[in-house]
């Protein structure tokens, strides 16, 4: 697989604020990569730079090999993007979805194009003649990602596609995405807050925050609010009341932000007398895959809503007997998260 | 209140009748002022688009500029424009003063600022997702500024739908470097200016309700249009 994006010493600064800070980055062609990180962790700022809308402040740019002031006008319209809630033109569906294959001229078959467009993002074709204002907030969504797999592109950035969005038409872009991977070799981005469903369609997975580039591999991010007890240390408190006590975490503020990476999770659900401990908690698993390229498996859970992730073995799975739905007993090694 | 019905009942005749100088005056008006409305478009949209648009040093003394010239009065252009065109001033060599062309000179004076100002508050009204959206599907800068202008379209009827109406309804352009000649650049309002002059109340009523019918019917169009734009 060939680097289609290389990125080197990336800064990028608003009003004198820097909001991006890479120091290098590949991003691999064909691949499915998720961009996740809380708000204002720069994931935008990175797509609108992939996407070429804006250029980099500082540090370059590569696509294809390329320096990206060098791109001729046809390299940078393969390259397309969804935005966070995306804006349709005051126009009929059929035109939003027409609308970038008449900026480049290819205006033959267009009804049958708009139709297969449509097909892609699970729509009916008699929703081309729709106006823009008849569309509900997921038919909306469906209808701009519609607007960008008609140009098969070369690559597809996608800013949170599925926010505000119901499950079906979260099911739906999933689908759209996949195919456009596998019938246009379509190198995918896509940010968005919902680990679960990033993991379920990505081949790697990106983690920004605050401009930077914090792991390019399975990591957990554990959000502030933090309680103190009574040593000072920190303490997460979850919805259903378990804690989370963090040792030697006295100097740390109460808005810090704790990465655990998922090696350093370990779960148990069966004979775990000698596992358990004081800071034990009760997950829930939602999903077990198969991490791309090697032979681990990476167990999904929930602790009260907060997802997680925890990287094991196929045997130590069947050893334990783990299946979606299951409870199980979770420690954290709170000694070797990295606190940001 | 008898003198504007009976005006009323007489200018109905006068215009279903065909009188010569009348129609003569709606003809060179309606001629005058769509030239006009169309130039002050053609010049005005790119311009108020990239007032609107772009962040330039010297932004904000253009808008001020822009913004003033709307209120310069009609008799004043008029002025302007006819020392520019008379035999002593800089273009006085192609004799424009007197002529139809002086006055959509005058007109696109008047209308521009119009158009330039009303384009560019529309196109910062637009929706910021817009430059993203396009950008992001590949939009070069002149289809990003069609699209936004088409965007902006129902803003940019209103802005047209304005200049129309100060251009149609302006008196002090016409009457100075028009001249006020007969079958030649007679608008409807120095004609009604004369005829009331002259006492000719009718006559001034029936073109009055000529403009009143210009105006009703282009609303009526424009509407027409909104409306099943954004059915």
């Amino acid at each position: 697989m060939s680097s289609l994006y290389k990125l080197s010493n990336i800064k990028q600064y608003y009003d004198g604020k820097k909001v991006l800070d890479i120091d290098n980055l590949l991003l691999e062609e064909n691949q499915i990569v998720g961009f996740f990180g809380p708000n204002g962790s720069g994931k935008s700022t990175l797509f609108s730079i992939l996407s070429f809308i804006n250029n980099p402040t500082n540090g370059n740019l590569e696509f294809n090999g390329i320096d990206n002031k060098k791109l001729d006008a046809k390299s940078k319209q393969s390259v397309v993007i969804v935005p966070q809630n995306p804006y349709l033109l005051k126009r009929t569906v059929y035109e939003n979805i027409a609308y970038g294959l008449k900026l480049r001229n290819e205006i033959d078959n267009l009804d049958v194009k708009v139709s297969e467009a449509l097909g892609l993002v699970g729509l009916d074709s008699s929703f081309s003649s729709r106006k823009w204002s008849q569309l509900s907030g997921g038919e909306a969504q469906r209808v701009a990602l519609a607007a960008r797999l008609i140009l098969k592109p070369k690559v597809l950035i996608l800013d949170e596609p599925t926010s505000g969005v119901d499950t079906n038409s979260a099911q739906l872009i999933k689908e759209a995405i996949l195919t456009a991977k596998q019938k246009y070799n379509t190198t995918i981005f896509i940010s968005s807050h919902d680990h679960n469903w990033l993991n379920h369609i990505c081949d790697k997975k990106i983690a920004l925050f605050q401009g930077n580039l914090v792991q390019s591999s399975s990591v957990n991010l554990l959000f502030a609010p933090w309680e103190k007890d009574n040593e000072q240390n920190l303490v997460k408190i979850f919805l259903d009341n378990q804690r989370l006590v963090i040792n030697n975490s006295k100097d740390k503020k109460r808005d810090s932000v704790a990465m655990i990476n998922s090696e350093d999770i370990q779960i148990c659900r069966v004979d775990c007398d000698n596992f358990k401990n004081d800071n034990t908690l009760i997950g829930e698993i939602s999903s077990i895959h198969q991490i791309s390229t090697t032979q681990n498996l990476l167990v999904e859970f929930s602790i009260s809503g907060v997802s997680f992730n925890s990287k094991i073995t196929r045997e130590y799975m069947i050893e334990q007997k783990l299946f979606p739905g299951d409870k199980i007993n979770v420690n954290i090694s709170t000694n070797k998260i990295y606190w940001i | 209140m008898n003198l504007f019905t009976d005006g009323f009942d007489q200018a109905v005749q006068l215009l279903v009748s065909g009188n010569e100088s009348v129609y003569s005056a709606i003809y060179t008006t309606l001629t005058v002022s769509t030239w006009s409305l169309m130039i002050s478009l053609l010049v005005g949209l790119p311009l108020g688009f990239a007032l609107g648009y772009y962040n330039f040093y010297g932004k904000a003394v253009i808008r001020t500029i822009v913004d003033t010239l709307l209120a310069l009065p009609t008799v004043v252009i008029g002025l302007i424009a006819y020392t520019m065109l008379s035999q002593a001033g800089p273009f006085g060599k192609y004799d424009l003063l007197f002529t139809p062309q002086a006055i959509i000179i005058g007109q696109i004076v008047l209308g521009l600022p119009i158009i330039i100002a009303l384009t560019a508050t529309q196109v910062e009204a637009v929706d910021k997702r817009l430059y993203v959206s396009l950008k992001g599907m590949g939009a070069n800068s002149h289809q990003i500024l069609t699209a936004t202008l088409i965007e902006a379209r129902f803003g940019l009827m209103t802005a047209a739908m304005t200049a129309y109406g100060r251009i149609i309804t302006e008196i002090g352009i016409s009457m100075m470097v028009g001249g006020n000649i007969k079958y030649h650049t007679r608008t409807v309002t120095t004609a009604i200016a004369l005829e009331t002059g002259k006492g000719e109340f009718v006559t001034g009523i029936a073109l009055g309700m000529v403009l009143f019918v210009v105006a009703l019917m282009v609303n009526i169009a424009l509407s027409t249009l909104k409306r099943k734009w954004t059915q």
